[in-house]
């Protein structure tokens, strides 16, 4: 008995037990499908909430004065989604609410479940045809009947008054292609199911020797289909028992796969198309289009010479290294600089740079990107320094992502600084070394794992960037790998997705094992820092 | 301050010894002064100005003082910008696109899923919610172009789109969902980077919250999503007003996923303010830069953000961080 494990929570627990065995189980059956309503009803307002909104958000750009009209569809593809997964939800808690139950008699409780959810699903099956969707739901359909004879697709069936009456069509008829393309009863049937309400199909026909080509008009018919009848009631049943039986522990860790499936399906493509030749959805394809096509050739561009238009992958990549190597170094120094300064010293000014430096932590820098290129333009002209840190140097786009970044890497290093006790530095300043001195020698190693961090956050960062390098950088001058990518996206010859994945991955590489090693550090940080982007 | 009066009776140094110390602090703070003079203060100020020129490809000029001194009208045109930009037919659409944005992946996303993936890592295994927590970071550091070419193939269309693939597979006809559906993507793919920022602050806030509290409740007989409801979420009011006034902020003005996803769409479907900015001024996929009007659009985030940063350091951080240095004398 499970009571026994709880001797505390023994007494409680029989009541419960108890109160099951009176409950007849009519009154349990009641009970189930109670809860599964209740969820039904919370779903269905959550429908209803959206489906009020979507013709709001069409209506306010015209609130606001202007005729134009906003595509409207995150609202609807929520509702539909809710719409979806309501019944299955239901049939859940159908099953959850005899948890209880279950602890005590299993088998009942199993019983019980199979003829709640049966209820459950009658219910929602009811209320899917008063709204005909599921299994009710309208299909295009052309109001006729065929079936496959040799010489085509023998029209066995009019409906009086129908879409294929209007269009003239007749019993006896033979359908021997669509437009041009000669089909058959299943070919007939596909295009049938694929095609959109009111759209038209041309069915060429023979009647009486003569060719004819018939435009019909596809309709919407509510049909009743037997199988998804019948599978949805099976996979009600078994959502209800599985609930009773269900390891409660195993939730979070479902829920948790369940939410990651689009990130996880986005790298597994990733990986699968840089082998393959060819990718159809998930699936490598070889040139023939079958399964297969396995291959390293995607790879080649790591071998590649490069030509003064198109430079190798190496010389991108130099770029990249240096970009980011420089960025991390500056973040470092500089906001190091400035951390111990205003954690260590008091002087004019320094209460109103604290606050200057939150200030332009929470200022979204990314506005000012316009302003920036002028500023750039300009340091392009002072002799030297301009051929260094001007527009379109790695410097200059260096020294942008330093200054973005440094209001977050000031405030963590006055943090570092500020969690270290002061008695060694402060004996040093005593037998009179510099501040310089102490800072180099004294405090930055005792602040090691703070560097450690901020300077591979800063890196990742530097490496990733797209951004500052795409609007600072003309051609493939200063390019870096991210740049790189999108600028062959964008191409107007055609994709090769399957290299570009190739590079993307060869470009997530490195932070990829980085980010391994390090992400305790990373994590807090990453919490601070998150300037740019959402 | 205890130093401070044991120092006094040496406080009698001399100033030369003073002045030496504060030009010592300023060494220290001059490089990080300067970037930000160069990266943040001049910018504010140019952008002020560039906002009031017409400066286009057809004028283009980098001198901005010869532009600012010579009064020339060719530049200078005042207030006709951000009139323009009032009288834009694409406006309204894009203010409507950036709170719509802006809304719905801050609720859906980087509040509400943040929250739900907190709460799920939380009560599972602490070595498997640790290394959950870390997947859910790899969007984050995944570089947005790679991102978004993995995002690019999901909605693609067939035979090489991955949804359209499970379209095929269900029996269902092919969706055109790059042109079709663009927000729900958009809105999909930022959130899903934007959760990993409400995940951590949400965590260590969750782990913060003592644990008698939530051994009481559990005595109780409480279940799970009870103590969710009356035990953590009252716990976590704060974390959710900083998540959502910071996320408010960068949401409104981060831009580069839909620039690479399509660019802000036809006829400006899916343009944000901050992508209208850039498009109208950097962007060299739309020929004619217009870096004056552009600004205007600009303007009016960079007012936004000082008022929106200055009122909410103030609520969170500044207190805590303006305390009284350590060495204050030596």
């Amino acid at each position: 008995m499970a009571a026994s494990a709880h001797t505390s929570q023994m007494r409680s627990l029989n009541v419960e037990e108890l109160e099951y065995q009176r409950a007849a189980t009519g009154e349990l059956v009641g009970q189930a499908v109670f809860s599964a309503l209740l969820v039904l009803l919370f779903f269905q307002l959550g429908v209803i909430l959206f489906k009020v909104l979507e013709p709001l958000i069409r209506s306010a750009p015209g609130v606001l004065g202007s005729g134009l009209k906003v595509e409207e569809t995150l609202t609807r593809a929520i509702a539909s989604a809710l719409t979806l997964l309501a019944p299955f939800a239901a049939y859940g808690a159908c099953g959850a609410r005899l948890r209880g139950l279950a602890a005590f008699d299993r088998r009942r409780a199993l019983r019980v479940a199979l003829l709640a959810g049966a209820v459950v699903y009658a219910i929602t099956a009811m209320g899917q045809w008063v709204f005909q969707v599921g299994p009710f739901a309208e299909k295009p359909s052309l109001e006729m009947s065929f079936e496959q004879t040799a010489d085509g697709v023998l029209i066995t069936g009019i409906v009086a008054g129908g879409t294929a009456d209007k269009a003239g069509l007749k019993v006896g008829d033979l359908i021997i292609a669509i437009g041009r393309a000669p089909t058959d009863l299943a070919g007939l049937k596909e295009k049938i199911a694929l095609s959109a309400f009111e759209s038209k199909i041309g069915l060429r026909i023979a009647r009486d020797g003569e060719e004819e080509l018939v435009p019909v008009e596809v309709v919407p018919v509510v049909e009743i289909g037997l199988a998804p009848l019948v599978g949805g009631l099976l996979l009600a049943l078994f959502i209800a028992v599985a609930a009773v039986v269900w390891p409660g522990g195993l939730t979070p860790y479902v829920l948790m796969i369940l939410i990651m499936v689009p990130l996880l399906i986005g790298y597994l493509w990733l990986v699968v198309a840089s082998f393959s030749y060819r990718t159809e959805g998930l699936l490598p394809v070889n040139a023939a289009g079958e399964f297969g096509g396995f291959t390293l050739g995607n790879w080649e561009f790591l071998t590649r010479a490069g030509t003064s238009s198109n430079p190798s992958i190496w010389t991108i990549t130099l770029n990249t290294l240096v970009i980011a190597s420089l960025m991390m170094v500056l973040v470092l120094l500089v906001s190091s600089m400035a951390g111990y300064a205003l954690s260590r010293m008091n002087f004019p000014g320094r209460r109103s740079f604290l606050s200057l430096t939150l200030i332009l932590h929470g200022f979204p820098a990314v506005t000012l990107l316009i302003a920036i290129f002028f500023v750039l333009r300009n340091v392009g002209k002072v002799p030297i320094v301009g051929d260094y840190f001007g527009f379109n140097t790695r410097g200059g786009i260096a020294l942008v992502m330093v200054a973005f970044e440094l209001p977050l890497g000031v405030w963590l290093m006055k943090g570092f600084f500020d969690n270290i006790p002061w008695d060694m530095e402060r004996s040093a300043l005593i037998d009179g070394a510099s501040r310089w001195r102490t800072f180099w020698q004294i405090l930055l190693p005792q602040i090691r794992p703070g560097i450690l961090a901020l300077g591979i956050f800063a890196f990742i960062s530097g490496w990733g960037a797209y951004l500052i390098p795409q609007t600072y950088s003309i051609g493939t001058k200063t390019a870096t790998l991210a740049v790189f990518i999108s600028q062959r996206t964008s191409e107007t010859a055609p994709t090769n997705w399957n290299e570009l994945a190739a590079i993307g991955l060869y470009q997530m590489l490195p932070v990829f094992i980085i980010f391994v090693f390090a992400q305790e550090y990373l994590l807090n940080i990453y919490a601070g820092g998150t300037k740019g982007s959402s | 301050m205890a130093y401070a009066t044991q120092m006094a009776p040496a406080g009698a140094r001399s100033r030369s010894q003073a002045a030496r110390a504060r030009l010592t602090a300023y060494g220290f703070l001059a490089p990080a002064g300067v970037l930000v003079l160069f990266f943040f203060f001049i910018p504010m100020i140019l952008i002020l100005f560039l906002s009031i020129t017409n400066l286009a490809t057809t004028n283009f000029t980098t001198d901005v003082l010869k532009m600012a001194t010579s009064q020339d009208p060719r530049y200078i045109v005042w207030g006709d910008n951000f009139e323009r930009m009032f009288a834009d037919a694409y406006a309204p659409k894009i203010l409507f696109n950036t709170f719509f944005y802006v809304l719905s992946t801050l609720l859906l996303f980087n509040v509400g899923l943040g929250l739900i993936i907190s709460l799920l890592t939380t009560h599972i295994n602490r070595r498997a919610g640790f290394f959950f927590r870390a997947l859910w970071i790899l969007p984050r550091i995944t570089s947005p172009a790679v991102y978004i070419l993995m995002w690019k193939r999901i909605v693609a269309s067939s035979p090489f789109g991955i949804l359209n693939q499970f379209n095929e597979l269900l029996g269902r006809p092919e969706a055109n969902y790059f042109q079709g559906d663009p927000w729900v993507f958009i809105v999909m793919l930022n959130g899903f980077i934007g959760a990993s920022f409400g995940m951590i602050i949400f965590t260590s806030a969750i782990e913060s919250i003592p644990k008698d509290l939530l051994n009481a409740s559990l005595v109780d007989g409480s279940s799970l999503l009870q103590r969710v409801r009356h035990v953590i979420l009252p716990l976590l009011r704060w974390p959710l007003l900083f998540v959502i006034t910071y996320q408010t902020l960068s949401l409104l003005t981060s831009f580069e996923y839909i620039l690479l996803f399509n660019q802000g769409g036809a006829a400006s479907n899916n343009e944000v303010w901050s992508l209208a900015a850039y498009n109208r001024a950097l962007n060299t996929y739309f020929a004619n830069a217009q870096w004056g009007y552009g600004s205007a659009f600009a303007v009016v985030l960079v007012i936004i953000g000082v008022v929106m940063a200055t009122v909410y350091m103030r609520v969170f951080r500044f207190g805590e961080l303006v305390a009284e240095p350590k060495i204050e004398v030596l």
